[in-house]
């Protein structure tokens, strides 16, 4: 499955604020891309974008290549490939228990019976939520059960791509590295991810592609690597992950480039004690 | 969509209107209000409409403001016009079984239609012109006599003014939550309206939860600063009438005064 060619421009909402502005962008399947940039910077109104639920008021959305306003186009059925988790999704459960707020999604999309069961079952399952969870309130649940919960709402429709706005904003640390360890799993298996981030350190960690918004504008895209390295972040409002910073304090190198993640910075900081022992 | 809702939001401005004291424009807004219900003749209608139009340009808010908040209450003037022309009776235009549909009636409900029309203009370019604060000023200053009697005016001015704050929030919050439901595949927008009133209302749910917390939220930040019920209050922007609002005030007061003259004569 392929997502291919997203293609927007122009954003106009109230009294004419343009939003976005000639944005570029495709995302393929299997990516994992992350989308940074200062706060107003138009990320999640460009996430509205991905399943239709904003239209852009000049240029083109493509879902494989046709252009997701047009009248022929079924958005009920790109909204069931699009998963998207919002900002504080707790705040947006429908259902009275947790089996209820996890079955609307599959339940609009016709599942019934044994069916809708298996779909929320192994939604809940996939999160690690355990089974005795389903008769209770999702209102009283702790916050990280709450956000595992509403992914797991997300991905009861089983989406090809995986849409994510701040998904750990407001967990504790325990709990954010868990999520990002899911959404990880998640990717392996063969979803596509997009995820909006305020974690520099997180982005670096999970690698895969980055984009950076600056008011409107796409103004780098590229691996993560490339963007994390190679630009200079700070122009954008935005800081470097703590590791890229170390690595360049202590010019470590990894494999001839500059080091990424903390598993690259230990091999590097390794190879300098060594070469200069070996001197 | 929903955030098309025009009526009791404020725009900032420095006109004429923005500038008179609270309480002068709620004298202002009673009084026409009243007139455009107690003129019967289209006459009548027309000068108010005048007055008002006069107002509107004063106010240097655009003109799609105030078409806006009309374009809300579309479905009202409508059934309004239907329902007074065809159960008034009098002289038949033309009927349709036992649906009569009267000359008397087409001009009573056209009446009442353009007296709706008013009332929207002119309390929404109250509305337009004053800032919450002022208005919960201005209301705080007019119930202090009451207080006496053992009427919170401080407290019912604090009311109103939260319950005005949080309209547009409670608007933005339902829309979040409409996207969401979009987003996981909830149909909204087809079907008939029963069968749409049933699918929104699993959004009432968190909607109302978001309110409570959100009320709770706001109690504690208040009291945490201090906030206590009848203690005494003083205001940063102190309520002064200034000479224009005294000629305003004069004015529409004459005006008012020989329009009910002209009832009794």
């Amino acid at each position: 499955m392929e997502f291919r060619d997203v293609h927007y421009t122009y954003l106009q909402t109230g009294p004419e604020v343009k939003v976005l502005k000639d944005i570029n962008l495709s995302i393929f399947s299997g990516d994992f891309l992350s989308l940074i940039g200062s706060s107003g910077a138009g990320k999640s109104t460009l996430l509205l974008h991905l399943n239709g639920l904003l239209k852009p008021t000049q240029g083109k959305v493509l879902y494989k290549g046709t252009d997701v306003h047009t009248k022929d186009f079924k958005l009920k059925e790109l909204r069931r490939k699009v998963g998207m988790l919002f900002q504080y999704p707790e705040n947006n459960f429908f259902g009275q228990t947790v089996y209820e707020d996890v079955s609307y999604a599959p339940k609009n999309s016709g599942k019934q019976g044994k069916d809708l069961e298996r779909a929320v079952g192994l939604a809940l399952e996939r999160v690690g939520v355990p089974k005795n969870y389903l008769s209770r309130s999702p209102f009283g649940l702790s916050g990280g059960e709450k956000r595992r919960v509403a992914l797991a709402g997300v991905l009861a429709m089983d989406p090809e791509l995986l849409v994510l706005d701040e998904p750990t904003a407001g967990l504790d640390p325990t709990h954010r590295q868990q999520f990002i360890l899911l959404m990880q799993e998640l990717h392996k298996q063969g979803t596509t991810v997009v995820m909006v981030s305020h974690e520099m350190d997180q982005v670096s960690e999970i690698g895969g592609r980055t984009v950076v918004l600056e008011q409107g504008r796409i103004v780098a895209q590229g691996t993560t690597r490339q963007v994390m390295t190679e630009c200079d972040l700070c122009n954008w409002g935005l800081d470097l992950p703590e590791i890229v910073k170390l690595g360049r304090s202590l010019s470590l190198v990894y494999r001839g480039g500059p080091v990424l993640t903390e598993a690259e910075a230990l091999e590097g900081i390794l190879q300098q004690r060594g070469g200069k022992g070996a001197k | 969509m929903l955030s098309d809702l025009r009526v009791g939001q404020y725009i900032h401005g420095k006109s004429l209107l923005h500038q008179l004291d609270p309480r002068t424009k709620l004298w202002c807004l009673m009084v026409l209000s009243m007139a455009s219900f107690m003129l019967e003749t289209w006459l009548g209608i027309g000068a108010i409409s005048l007055v008002l139009l006069t107002l509107m340009k004063l106010s240097q808010v655009q003109l799609k403001w105030h078409l806006s908040s009309i374009k809300v209450i579309w479905p009202v003037l409508v059934l309004t016009l239907l329902l007074n022309a065809f159960s008034i009776p009098g002289t038949t235009l033309f009927g349709i079984g036992s649906l009569i549909l009267t000359t008397e009636g087409l001009k009573a409900g056209l009446l009442l239609a353009v007296r709706i029309v008013l009332i929207i203009l002119i309390t929404s370019l109250f509305s337009f012109t004053t800032s919450p604060i002022k208005l919960s000023g201005g209301v705080e200053s007019l119930l202090k006599p009451f207080n006496k009697l053992g009427l919170p005016g401080a407290e019912l001015a604090l009311m109103m003014s939260i319950a005005l704050r949080f309209i547009p929030t409670i608007v933005e919050e339902g829309e979040r939550l409409l996207r969401a439901a979009q987003a996981r595949g909830g149909d909204l927008t087809s079907g008939n309206l029963l069968k749409r009133a049933r699918s929104l209302t699993p959004l009432l749910i968190p909607l109302f939860l978001g309110s409570f917390r959100r009320a709770d939220e706001l109690a504690l930040a208040m009291e945490a600063r201090g906030y206590q019920v009848g203690g005494r209050r003083t205001s940063f922007h102190e309520l002064k009438l200034q000479s224009m609002d005294y000629w305003v005030l004069l004015f529409s007061s004459i005006s008012f005064l020989a329009l009910i003259g002209t009832r009794f004569i």
